[in-house]
């Protein structure tokens, strides 16, 4: 498959914003005493390069988001929490998709916001289940509020930053168009 | 399908999970059974079993194979793990259980602390 140098670029720093959004999202104290809850700013560059459109195809934001998953296993140390991430990631990226399939402007981005904090929680829950036994799914319902909620602030992030053709989102957009070497 | 039905399915979808999430958090933490009996799990392992209608205020340490240590404290009917020597201090900041279903988990050092009835390994 040619995958383009400056797309391959972009890619990585795609990759890179999303592993110290990850990192610093872990810094942040817990905002209720649940396991499990983040903001999921890790997620904001994967779904901006998922509705963002141009040269930037699904599958892309797919690949970023597993190399995140792996990468940040290694900034934690903990091969169970890939686990789980690996799980929630998979569905996420599935929800994501098929609303990137089914609806055709930049809103998608919202409704994909809340259904893949919602599909992430659904999976994570699956995977710490099949090692914890079924008790862990008592979490469910707060993780699907905040999930959905901060899903949805995300979502409409990345709406605001598509919806018009802004010069850098623009540039993003065509990353291989532009200038491309002689 | 139409763009406008497809949304309109999508924010269904979104609001009737969010109402089913709020019905679940009321039905589990404010109408469940309240259990008195937690149980203390290390590696697999019942290591422990705490009656909570006692109200003792105690905490002892629960240390594992590896040598790894959480400290559970019993405080006014409530157990929780108040100092733990793993990396995320996950377990320490879960709230603590008072006849709630849900479990105390330490991922590091495989220590999970659970209502009677609520989990078996």
């Amino acid at each position: 498959m040619r995958y383009p140098v400056k797309k391959l670029c972009s890619a990585a720093l795609f990759t890179a914003v999303s592993l110290v959004l990850f990192v610093v999202e872990s810094g942040f104290p817990p905002i209720i005493p649940i396991p499990g809850v983040r903001i999921g700013l890790a997620y904001l560059p994967i779904m901006l390069v998922m509705f963002i459109g141009g040269v930037w195809k699904a599958y892309d934001a797919v690949l970023i988001l597993a190399a995140r998953i792996l990468l940040s296993a290694l900034i934690t140390g903990n091969p169970t929490a890939l686990l789980f991430s690996l799980a929630g990631g998979v569905l996420a990226a599935a929800v994501m998709c098929l609303i990137k399939i089914t609806v055709k402007d930049p809103s998608a981005a919202i409704f994909a916001g809340a259904l893949a904090a919602v599909a992430h929680n659904i999976g994570q829950l699956a995977a710490a289940s099949v090692i914890y036994g079924a008790s862990v799914w008592t979490f469910l319902p707060f993780l699907l509020i905040f999930g959905i909620i901060s899903g949805l602030f995300g979502g409409i992030i990345i709406f605001l930053l598509i919806r018009k053709p802004i010069k850098p989102i623009t540039m993003i957009k065509n990353t291989d168009h532009r200038n491309n070497g002689e | 399908m139409k763009q406008r039905t497809i949304k309109i399915i999508l924010a269904l979808i979104i609001i009737l999970t969010l109402i089913a999430a709020a019905a679940g958090v009321y039905f589990i933490y404010f109408n469940g059974a309240s259990t008195s009996k937690v149980n203390i799990y290390s590696e697999g392992r019942l290591v422990r079993s705490v009656d909570l209608s006692q109200n003792e205020s105690y905490s002892f340490d629960v240390i594992n194979s590896k040598g790894n240590k959480n400290t559970v404290t019993v405080k006014d009917g409530m157990i929780s793990v108040s100092d733990a020597d793993c990396p995320d201090k996950i377990c320490v900041n879960t709230a603590g259980i008072k006849g709630d279903p849900h479990p105390i988990i330490c991922v590091p050092n495989q220590l999970i602390i659970s209502a009677e009835g609520a989990y078996s390994p």
